[in-house]
C-alpha cells in the first residue's frame, strides 16, 4: 500500500519513484527542475500570466514637478512586453509540465523494473545509453530546443498580436493595447469595409502574380534548357554560363537597375522615343496594368536561369532509349515533348513547383525593389499600391502606419493560404503518391 | 537574472523573426516611476547624456556642450555624441527607447506622433528664454495639448529658384506669367514635383482648402474635394499637360535647371549649393508665385515644418537633458549652426539679422514660410502622404482627368480622414 502512495505522490514530487528505486541523480534532477519551475512561477511567472489577461492597466503618466519646473514621467505598463513575457511563461509552463509527465512515467518504469527484480540504470549508464540505444533523444534534443526558442515562441507572440488592437493609436509605452478577439479578421475579410475592399484585390493580385511568376519561369526555363541541350547547339557550356551569370549578380541590384531603366526618363523610354516607336514615354511602372506585366516579365528574366539549371540536370536523366523507340515509331519532336519529356519533368518537379509557388506568393524582393508596390491608387486604403503583394503591404503596415495587429492578421492569412495550397497539391501530386518512380 | 537573459535572447529572436510583425524591442523600465535625481544645493550631480546629431554637426555640438558645462556647474556631465540623422533618430527611438539617445533631432511633423506614443519628454525648463522669439507656427508645431515637446531651430519648406537669364524678377511673381512666356525650343518654363505629396498640396492650400482644420488638429477634416479643391485639381491637370512643364521626377527638373534649360523650379534650401555651382550669378530665389485658380489669383501655400531638438521620455536625467536641449536651440547656437551648416534659424532675432537677411536663399525661405501653412503634426498626418501621392501620380500619368477628378478627390478625402470601423 505504501508503494501505491509513493506512486500517487510522484505526481506531485517529481522524481520520487526514481529516488526510491535507486536512480538517485535522475530523481534529484527531476526534483530540482520542479523546484526551479515553482520558484520561477512564484517570482514572476504567475504575475506574467495574470497580466497577460489584461495586457496591463497602468498608463504611463506625467506629473509636473513645481519645485524644479519640469515634467516627470511615471512608467506605466508596457503591453508589448507583457504579451512577450506572457508567451515565454506559457511556453516554459508547457515544457515544465511535459518534464513532469516524463518524470512520472520514468519513475513508474523504474518501479516496475525494480519489482520484477531487473537492474535499474544508474546515472552514468543512462548517460551512456544516450549515445547508444537511446540516441534518438540525444539527436532530437537540439532541434527541438532550437525550434521552441527560435520558432515557436516568436510565432506564438506574432499570432497573438493579431487578436489585439496594437495599431497606430495604441502604441506602447505611452498607451496600452488590449485583446479584441477576432475583430481584425472580420474587419479585413468582411465585405463593404474600406480595409476589406483593399484586402481582396491585393489578395487577388497576389494569386495572379504567384501563378504567373511561377509558370512563366518554369516553362521558360524548360524551353531554354531543351534548346541548349538539343543536338545541333555548339558551345553548350558557354551558353549555360552566360545565363547563369545573371544569378551571380545579387537580385536586388539588378532589380534597382531595371526599375531605373523602365522609368519615365529611363533608357527604354529614351531609346523607344529616339527610334520613333512612340512619341510619349510608355508607363512601364506607372500604370497599374503595365506595371503588373512589367514585374512579371522582369521576374521571368531573373528566374529563368535558375529553372534552366535545374531542368538541365533532369533532362540528362531521361533514358535515351525512350527517345530512340519514339523516333523509330515515327514521333516528331513535339510528340516526344508531349509524351516523354513533359510528363517526366512534371513528375519530378512537382514538389519544386509547389514550393516555388508559395515562395512567389511571398516574393518580397522582386516587388519591393522593382516597384515598391507602386503605382499608388486612391482605390486602396492604408498605403497599398496596385502591385503590392500581401507581404509587401504587410511590411508597409508595420513600417509606415504601425498597425502591427493588421500585419499579424495578414501574416496568419498568408500562412493559411500557403498551407492549403501545399496540402492540396502535395496530396494530389504523383511524385508523392507513387514513389516507385516514373515508368 | 536568468530570466533577464532569457528575455534579452527572446527579444533578439523576436526582432529577427520580426519580419512578420516588425516588432521592435521596446523596453520601458518597469520599476514604478522614473527616478528623477535632483541635485541638492551646492553639490554636483553626475550625469551621462547621449546625443545624436547629423554627421556634419558633431564638431559644433561638441563645442556647444563645452559651453553648456561652463554655465552649469551643478552637473558633471559625461557626453556621448553619436552620428544619427534627423530622419533615423525618431525611428530608432521607436524601435528601442532604452538604447536611444537622450537628446536627438526630430522633424516637427513627427513630434506629435512620438509624443502620442509616450516617447518624448515635455520641455519646460528654460523654455521661456526662447519662447518669445519663436513664431507662432513653430510653437504650434511642437505643442500637443498645451505642452511643448521640442525646441524648433530651423524652418524647412520649399520655395522657388529661378534662372535670371530666362525670367525677370517681375515675371516670377506669377505662375501663369511664367508659363505664358515663350522661352524657345528645348526650354521648359516651370518644374515642380506633383507626384510627391510634400509639394502637390500647394495648389489646394493656396486656394483655401484645409487639411485637418484651420489649426491642423482636427483629424476629421479635409476639404480638398470642395469647389476650391476641384479648381486646384483642375489647375494641376492643366499644368502637367502643358509641354512647357517638366515634372521633377528622379531629379529630372533639377538637371534641366542646372543645364540652363528651365526657367523656375521648386526646391528647398538643400539645393542651394548645387544650383549656385551650376548657375552662379544667374540664380535667383523667391517665394512661391501666385496662380489664377478657378478665376481668383491666389498665393500658393505649401507645408512648413521645423527641425527640432527633442528629449526621450525615459531619460535618466530629465532636468539636465532638457536644459541642454533648450541651450542647443538658443540664438547663439542657432547662429553657429547656420554659419556651419546653412540651417536657417527660426528665431526672430536672427531671421532679421544682417548675415541672414542678405542671403537671398534665406530670404526666400523666410518669405515663403510666412505664406506657408503649418504642416499638421497630429498622428493622423501619417494617413495623408500615400493617398495624396496617389492623386499626384494619377494626374501626372493621365489616369485622373477632368472627367473623374471629383470622384477621385472624394476618395482622396475619404482615404485621408477615414478611420477603421470601430
Amino acid at each position: 500500500m505504501i508503494k501505491e502512495l509513493y506512486t500517487k505522490l510522484s505526481y506531485v514530487v517529481w522524481g520520487l519513484l526514481n529516488i526510491i528505486h535507486g536512480q538517485i541523480v535522475k530523481g534529484l534532477i527531476f526534483l530540482s527542475l520542479e523546484i526551479s519551475y515553482i520558484l520561477f512561477m512564484i517570482i514572476s511567472g504567475a504575475r506574467n500570466l495574470a497580466q497577460l489577461i489584461t495586457l496591463g492597466d497602468k498608463l504611463q503618466g506625467m506629473n509636473f514637478n513645481e519645485e524644479i519646473g519640469i515634467y516627470e514621467m511615471t512608467a506605466g505598463d508596457n503591453s508589448m512586453l507583457i504579451l512577450l513575457y506572457g508567451v515565454i511563461t506559457i511556453v516554459i509552463s508547457i515544457v515544465a509540465l511535459s518534464i513532469g509527465f516524463f518524470s512520472v512515467s520514468s519513475g513508474k518504469a523504474a518501479r516496475d523494473r525494480a519489482m520484477a527484480g531487473k537492474h535499474n540504470n544508474n546515472f552514468l549508464e543512462d548517460l551512456r545509453s544516450l549515445t547508444n540505444n537511446n540516441i534518438r533523444f540525444l539527436l532530437l534534443s537540439v532541434p527541438v530546443v532550437g525550434l521552441i526558442v527560435f520558432t515557436v515562441m516568436p510565432l506564438l507572440y506574432m499570432i497573438l498580436m493579431a487578436f489585439t488592437n496594437y495599431d497606430q493609436n495604441h502604441q506602447p509605452p505611452g498607451n496600452l493595447f488590449d485583446w479584441v478577439g477576432i475583430k481584425n479578421f472580420i474587419t479585413l475579410l468582411s465585405t463593404g469595409d474600406r480595409l476589406a475592399s483593399t484586402f481582396w484585390p491585393v489578395l487577388g493580385w497576389t494569386l495572379i502574380w504567384g501563378f504567373a511568376a511561377t509558370f512563366t519561369c518554369y516553362f521558360g526555363g524548360m524551353i531554354l534548357a531543351m534548346i541548349i541541350n538539343s543536338k545541333g547547339i555548339k558551345f553548350k557550356k558557354f551558353w549555360r554560363t552566360i545565363f547563369v551569370f545573371t544569378m551571380a549578380i545579387p537580385g536586388f541590384i539588378s532589380l534597382r537597375v531595371v526599375a531605373t531603366m523602365l522609368g519615365e526618363k529611363g533608357i527604354f523610354n529614351v531609346l523607344l522615343q529616339q527610334w520613333g516607336f512612340t512619341s510619349t514615354s510608355l508607363p512601364f511602372l506607372s500604370n497599374a496594368t503595365w506595371a503588373r506585366f512589367s514585374v512579371i516579365i522582369v521576374n521571368f528574366w531573373i528566374g529563368v536561369p535558375v529553372t534552366m539549371l535545374m531542368v538541365s540536370g533532369i533532362l540528362m536523366n531521361i533514358p535515351g532509349e525512350l527517345y530512340e523507340a519514339a523516333r523509330i515509331d515515327g514521333a516528331g519532336p513535339v510528340t516526344m515533348f508531349r509524351k516523354i519529356t513533359f510528363p517526366y519533368m512534371w513528375f519530378v518537379t512537382t514538389p519544386y513547383l509547389i514550393s516555388n509557388l508559395i515562395s512567389n506568393f511571398n516574393n518580397f524582393n522582386t516587388i519591393y525593389f522593382l516597384t515598391a508596390g507602386e503605382p499608388h491608387t486612391l482605390d486602396y486604403y492604408k498605403g497599398a499600391g496596385k502591385t503590392d503583394l500581401l507581404v509587401t503591404w504587410l511590411y508597409k503596415l508595420t513600417k509606415d502606419s504601425n498597425d502591427f495587429n493588421l500585419a499579424a492578421t495578414i501574416g496568419i492569412i498568408i500562412f493559411v493560404i500557403s498551407a492549403i495550397f501545399t496540402l492540396i497539391s502535395f496530396s494530389r501530386s504523383n511524385s508523392l503518391k507513387n514513389e516507385e518512380g516514373f515508368s | 537574472m536568468k530570466m533577464k537573459r532569457l528575455v534579452a535572447t527572446m527579444l533578439s529572436v523576436a526582432m529577427v523573426a520580426g519580419t512578420v510583425t516588425g516588432c521592435g524591442a521596446n523596453s520601458g523600465s518597469s520599476e514604478g516611476s522614473a527616478a528623477t535625481s535632483t541635485a541638492q544645493e551646492g553639490e554636483t550631480q553626475d550625469v551621462t547624456l547621449k546625443i545624436w546629431v547629423p554627421e556634419e554637426e558633431v564638431e559644433i555640438t561638441d563645442a556647444m556642450v563645452k559651453k553648456f558645462d561652463e554655465i552649469h556647474d551643478e552637473f558633471n556631465i559625461t557626453y556621448e555624441i553619436a552620428v544619427v540623422g534627423i530622419d533615423e533618430a525618431p525611428q530608432a527611438l521607436d524601435t528601442d527607447a532604452d538604447t536611444a539617445a537622450d537628446i536627438f533631432y526630430t522633424p516637427s511633423g513627427g513630434v506629435a506622433d512620438l509624443a502620442g506614443k509616450g516617447l518624448l519628454l515635455p520641455i519646460t525648463k528654460d523654455y521661456e528664454t526662447i519662447k518669445d522669439e519663436l513664431p507662432e507656427s513653430a510653437l504650434n508645431a511642437v505643442t500637443v495639448d498645451d505642452i511643448t515637446y521640442a525646441v524648433p531651430f530651423s524652418p524647412n519648406t520649399f520655395f522657388m529658384y529661378y534662372n535670371k537669364d530666362l525670367l525677370t524678377e517681375e515675371e516670377v511673381k506669377d505662375l501663369d506669367t511664367i508659363m505664358a512666356k515663350d522661352l524657345g525650343d528645348g526650354k521648359y518654363n516651370f518644374s515642380t514635383h506633383i507626384t510627391d505629396s510634400w509639394y502637390s498640396e500647394m495648389f489646394f492650400l493656396g486656394n483655401g482648402c484645409t487639411l485637418f482644420g484651420d489649426d491642423g488638429k482636427d483629424a476629421t477634416d479635409c476639404t480638398f474635394n470642395n469647389e476650391a479643391g476641384l479648381a486646384a485639381g483642375q489647375y494641376i491637370v492643366d499644368l502637367v499637360e502643358n509641354p512647357k512643364y517638366i515634372e521633377d521626377l528622379d531629379g529630372a527638373g533639377g538637371s534641366e535647371f542646372k543645364a540652363g534649360n528651365l526657367g523656375a523650379i521648386t526646391s528647398g534650401a538643400w539645393s542651394a549649393p548645387e544650383f549656385r555651382e551650376a548657375l552662379g550669378d544667374k540664380l535667383g530665389a523667391v517665394a512661391l508665385p501666385t496662380a489664377t485658380i478657378g478665376g481668383n489669383k491666389v498665393q500658393l501655400s505649401n507645408f512648413v515644418d521645423f527641425k527640432t531638438i527633442t528629449v526621450k521620455s525615459n531619460t535618466q536625467y530629465p532636468l539636465a537633458a532638457q536644459q541642454l536641449a533648450v541651450f542647443m536651440g538658443n540664438p547663439e547656437n542657432s547662429l553657429t549652426r547656420y554659419e556651419n551648416q546653412g540651417d536657417i534659424p527660426v528665431l526672430e532675432s536672427l531671421a532679421s539679422s544682417e548675415a541672414i537677411s542678405s542671403d537671398f536663399v534665406a530670404k526666400a525661405l523666410n518669405q515663403q514660410a510666412s505664406y506657408a501653412t503649418n504642416q499638421p503634426s497630429i498622428p493622423k498626418m501619417g494617413d495623408y502622404w500615400d493617398p495624396m501621392k496617389a492623386l499626384g501620380e494619377g494626374i501626372y500619368y493621365g489616369d485622373i482627368t477632368s472627367a473623374n477628378l471629383q470622384a477621385q478627390l472624394d476618395s482622396l478625402v475619404d482615404s485621408i480622414t477615414g478611420t477603421l470601423t470601430e
